[in-house]
């Protein structure tokens, strides 16, 4: 079993499907590689029939610019990490605010589908055919997505209305 | 992992009862958020006709903290002591692990002092062993054996003042530090440990005793949220959950870092992945842990427990004091942080509930671009709602104590 990622591999699986590889490169602790927003579900399903069974993480970064528009290229990168073995590769897909939309994952590796609860929670990211798409970590009447760079640090949004009693407009009579 | 099974597996196919089809009398039931046994606060939303439950949903988030949000807004050392806050009941493992990636983030992994290595190898085992008797403990209390749960509690408590007397907190210890450890070990520190350890081998021998040979425990635990080898890569499960379903990871073993690769130790393994061998593993880990710590322990080398860097560690007072560099470093570490190189890092350690992973991203400044945590709770938890449909009510709080899911850590 191969314990790396063959690139050329999966250069052609990407090109069969009219794509090509965007970037790829290493850092400490895993290999990765960058496709394109359409070929996510053919790329993250060649990891998966590739023997790269262990899922181990989904997460976004933001690179928000200020005064950007919401079609700037690249204003979120998504990261898919799996194993092989001891190996870990990532998959990373970038995405405009305009179109923030991703095929769901969940159906190759099953614990993918909290994880994506997760990123729709914090950044909004919509996987289409995902079982059950709701909030997971905030409560169902959070407004915005608190871990895009632009939702400030200090905003609030308690449930129970905090304050004097005489103030709150309907509060207890 | 010796003991004899027998008939598990019928046992568990009588368990997962054969539910009629839209029988129409079903009641809703939520456990939770909040339980004597379980760390941290989870609703557990059930669908249960009679004793039988058909859907689960677990709802996380309660204890939520913003880690992340807080993380990208703050400079890297002062974070460390948020990562303490992410498991709560081993909190040296979660700041070992925040400093480690920051380490190999700038690249000065193999510079850390061997000394620091082997102190971060003992705190780190002694975390698990307290993550471990917590597990074990509120598992033994959940299924009514609170005759277990005291002796584990008690060589908690031991355990901890062990922990104590390094850093000063009980809990939220402030031991680890980027670069190394806070300080050298207390002068009768060792002899501490010494007469620490034989206390703990004849507790885990007496639990043992009490829950291992006990009818009741045995009958409650096998058969009991099976879960398959075939499904535990593809759920993200890692640690000793996954260990006890048969497959082989674990992080000190396949990425050694802090140097586990000195040291000899076992990875146990569980077959059929049951809350049974759930409990083995975590007993048979207790024993192993105190194996590395007792190593760790004989093979200290000497020298500086922290690392020369004045990009994260202030230099020593002397200079400070001669030197105009050295003062000006200590206050930029004070002001702005640690300012570290664009770069990215994804770095695990072997958690006390498995992979705990840091993904950092760096842009050059004194704050990460991004700060992920890939939190094996979370992993975990995600497992439990299919694990246990078709189980009895009775069962749920005893699995997701086995699965150790401290809710610091799954929500961050």
């Amino acid at each position: 079993m191969k314990a790396a990622l063959d690139w050329a591999e999966l250069e052609g699986v990407l090109r069969s499907s009219a794509d090509v590889l965007e970037g790829q490169g290493q850092i400490s602790g895993l290999q990765w590689a960058h496709v394109h927003r359409k070929s996510w579900l053919t790329s993250s399903t060649y990891l998966a029939n590739d023997g790269w069974s262990q899922f181990v993480d989904l997460s976004a970064t933001d690179h928000f610019v200020e005064g950007e528009s919401a079609k700037a290229a690249g204003r979120f990168v998504v990261q898919l990490i799996v194993g092989k073995g001891a190996a870990r590769v990532a998959l990373r897909v970038s995405l405009r605010l305009a179109e923030l939309t991703l095929p769901s994952v969940a159906a190759l590796w099953a614990g993918a589908a909290w994880f994506e609860r997760e990123l729709f929670d914090m950044y909004g990211v919509r996987f289409s055919s995902h079982p059950d798409l709701r909030r997971i970590l905030l409560y169902p009447e959070f407004v915005g997505h608190p871990l895009r760079k632009d939702y400030e640090k200090a905003r609030r949004q308690p449930l129970l209305r905090v304050g004097p009693l005489s103030q709150l407009k309907d509060g207890p009579k | 992992m010796t003991k004899a099974r027998g008939a598990n597996v019928q046992r568990n196919q009588r368990l997962v009862m054969d539910l009629p089809e839209a029988a129409g009398d079903s009641l809703g039931l939520v456990l939770g958020p909040s339980h004597p046994v379980l760390r941290g606060s989870a609703r557990i939303v059930l669908e249960v006709e009679g004793e039988a439950i058909r859907a689960v949903d677990v709802q996380v988030g309660l204890l939520h903290r913003g880690f992340e949000k807080e993380a990208e807004s703050s400079p890297y050392d002062q974070t460390l002591l948020l990562a303490e806050r992410l498991n709560y009941v081993s909190p040296l493992l979660s700041a070992a692990g925040y400093a480690l990636a920051v380490e190999r983030l700038l690249g000065i992994e193999e510079n850390i002092p061997m000394r620091a290595r082997r102190l971060r190898v003992v705190v780190c085992e002694l975390s698990r062993i307290a993550d471990h008797l917590t597990c074990v403990g509120a598992t033994a209390l959940s299924l009514g054996a609170s005759n277990a749960f005291f002796l584990l509690m008690d060589a908690r408590a031991r355990l901890w003042r062990l922990l104590e007397s390094l850093a000063g907190p009980r809990l939220g210890s402030p031991y680890i530090r980027l670069g190394g450890v806070n300080s050298d070990l207390p002068d009768d520190w060792v002899a501490g440990f010494r007469a620490f350890s034989p206390g703990l081998r004849q507790t885990v021998w007496r639990v043992d005793q009490l829950l291992g040979e006990n009818p009741m425990f045995r009958e409650r635990t096998r058969g009991v949220a099976i879960l398959a080898k075939q499904d535990v890569q593809g759920w993200g499960i890692t640690g000793p959950v996954a260990r006890a379903s048969g497959v082989l990871c674990d992080v000190r073993k396949d990425n050694p870092y802090f140097g586990y690769e000195d040291f000899e130790f076992d990875v146990p393994l569980g077959d059929v992945g049951d809350n049974w061998d759930r409990y083995c593993l975590r007993m048979e880990e207790l024993r192993q842990s105190l194996r590395i710590a007792e190593q760790a322990i004989g093979r200290l080398a000497t020298g500086p427990v922290i690392v020369d860097d004045p990009r994260i560690v202030p230099p020593a007072v002397e200079l400070r004091q001669t030197q105009v560099w050295a003062q000006a470093s200590l206050f930029l570490l004070a002001t702005a942080g640690p300012i570290i190189h664009p770069g990215e890092v994804y770095s695990a350690v072997e958690s006390a509930n498995g992979e705990l992973g840091f993904y950092l991203a760096s842009d050059g400044s004194a704050r990460p671009k991004k700060c992920r945590v890939r939190s094996p709770s979370f992993a975990n938890a995600a497992a439990l709602g299919p694990l246990l449909t078709g189980h009895f009510v009775a069962d749920v709080i005893p699995t997701y104590c086995l699965f150790n899911i401290v809710g610091g850590e799954c929500d961050r």
